[in-house]
């Protein structure tokens, strides 16, 4: 089961295995069935985490005190 | 006392001779610079170094000039080391050049040479020590200065090819002294106070000098303590700083950089599309395989037979079953027939019969038993006499012995 603590490089390289194995086509049904069920959800959580990247850029500035400051930056424009 | 007079020749080829001989000019380092620069034909460069209030033809040879890494145009500073001897012909002096450097920079270079061997002798540019970029990484840090051309090239390859990024640009000066400190503490800010995926340290393009920040040894040491893993993006194609060394990727620039950090968008998606495609056909054959096989199993001999011969069986226990109830109806038949028989004949004897023919039955009217002998009675003896339709209480009166006959009974025997 993915966790939230699975990186999506870990994810794909799971599923890639996955798709390998089943299409190796040396499994038993049931092995299969699992591994099928197993790359669904890796296929999922992956669509998942691509939806969840935010869109933000922001500038971390130092100030003349030596402090850092910390603001957005608008990239649509440019 | 004079000597004969000499050739042009001999002069040029003794004059030669002391040159040749002299060690300061047989190698020597002479800068200043370029003018009269011509390249001809043959590959051989031709030019004059000159000062303020000097000058001195130089010639460099093609084999030499492959060395060069830069291009010398009029006006170039250069240091330009050979020896200095005659071209006989002309009777002119000049300085052979074997290499050619742009002044300033041979300490620069001397001193990057320097750092380069020392931390390459630490390990720091060990390919196994270098982390993995991540293909996908989801926060990106990179430390460049807000103004510079190159982050304005990151922020867009990276829109252009995720659509959308979590960014966090920490802002730094990419030359002069405060340089290197400050890119420094960019580095040490996103491994301490706020973690991203991967680190992007570049500049824009520039002159030697203007790069010169990335071949610090503190920033080195940097990107290599960084936990996080540091792609560098400094200048143009062709320089190669320490700090391009040191970090876990190099990028040739500040747009490859962005490229090779991030992935394109599409390709995620085209890539985890098939995967589930994939996926899906794999099962599907996977199932289609096995319902295949046990349609075949299902008609196969090895399976149909033990179920013929189940079936044989009870075809077997079906015959048994019927033959055995015909059987059985047929003795009940029998048995029935018997009975009926036994019945008959147990009729023919009824005694009661025999009353309807006109006999009756003397008992013992005392105990009931049947008088069948004159002798079992004697006179004024109660008797009983049962006929077909009742019963006469009698008294015997007279006994006579003998056969008595009876038209009936002889008819009988």
């Amino acid at each position: 089961m993915p966790e939230n603590k699975t990186s999506f490089e870990d994810a794909m390289e799971r599923l890639e295995e996955l798709v390998k194995e089943l299409e190796d086509g040396e499994l038993t049904l049931d092995a299969s069935l699992e591994r099928f069920e197993e790359g669904i959800k890796l296929y999922r959580y992956c669509m998942q985490k691509l939806e969840e990247i935010e869109n933000k850029v922001e500038v971390i500035m130092n100030d003349q005190n030596g402090d850092l400051k910390r603001l957005s930056l608008d990239t649509e424009g440019n | 006392m004079e000597f004969r007079a000499m050739t042009v020749s001999e002069v040029n080829g003794y004059i030669k001779k002391c040159l040749g001989v002299d060690p300061i000019l047989s190698s020597i380092a002479i800068k200043g610079e370029i003018s009269n620069c011509k390249l001809h034909s043959s590959g051989h460069l031709y030019f004059s170094l000159k000062d303020s209030e000097s000058r001195i033809r130089c010639v460099m040879f093609k084999s030499n000039c492959d060395g060069l890494n830069f291009m010398p145009v009029e006006g170039t500073k250069v240091v330009a080391r050979g020896s200095i001897s005659v071209y006989e012909r002309d009777g002119q002096y000049q300085l052979y050049v074997r290499e050619m450097t742009e002044d300033g920079l041979g300490e620069l270079y001397a001193a990057y040479e320097q750092l380069k061997r020392k931390l390459e002798g630490m390990g720091y540019f060990d390919e196994r020590k270098k982390k993995k970029i991540p293909f996908f990484p989801r926060k990106i840090g990179i430390v460049t200065s807000v103004q510079g051309a190159a982050i304005r090239d990151i922020l867009s390859v990276i829109n252009r090819r995720l659509g959308k990024a979590e960014i966090v640009i920490y802002d730094a000066l990419v030359q002069g002294e405060k340089a290197p400190e400050q890119i420094c503490r960019g580095i040490e800010y996103f491994n301490r106070k706020e973690p991203v995926d991967v680190i992007i340290v570049g500049r824009g393009g520039g002159s030697i000098e203007e790069l010169w920040a990335f071949n610090d040894e503190n920033l080195a040491r940097s990107i290599f303590d960084s936990a996080i893993p540091v792609v560098s993006a400094v200048g143009h194609q062709t320089d190669y700083t320490i700090a391009d060394f040191v970090a876990d990727l190099r990028a040739p620039t500040p747009t490859a950089a962005g490229e090779l950090v991030v992935p394109e968008m599409k390709d995620i998606i085209r890539y985890l599309t098939s995967s589930r495609d994939r996926l899906n056909a794999a099962i599907t054959k996977q199932v289609r395989f096995n319902r295949e096989k046990l349609g075949l199993l299902r008609g196969s001999y090895g399976l149909r037979q033990p179920l013929d011969r189940i079936a044989q069986q009870k075809q077997r226990l079906d015959d048994n079953m019927s033959r055995l109830s015909k059987e059985l109806a047929q003795r009940m038949r029998d048995k029935r027939q018997r009975l009926d028989r036994t019945a008959a004949a147990l009729n023919s004897m009824n005694p009661l019969g025999v009353l309807t023919r006109g006999y009756s039955i003397v008992c013992d009217a005392d105990n009931g038993k049947v008088i069948s002998s004159v002798e079992e009675v004697k006179t004024g003896k109660d008797i009983r006499i049962t006929m077909k339709n009742g019963e006469i209480d009698a008294k015997v009166m007279k006994i006579k012995r003998g056969l008595v006959g009876f038209a009936g009974e002889q008819n009988q025997l």
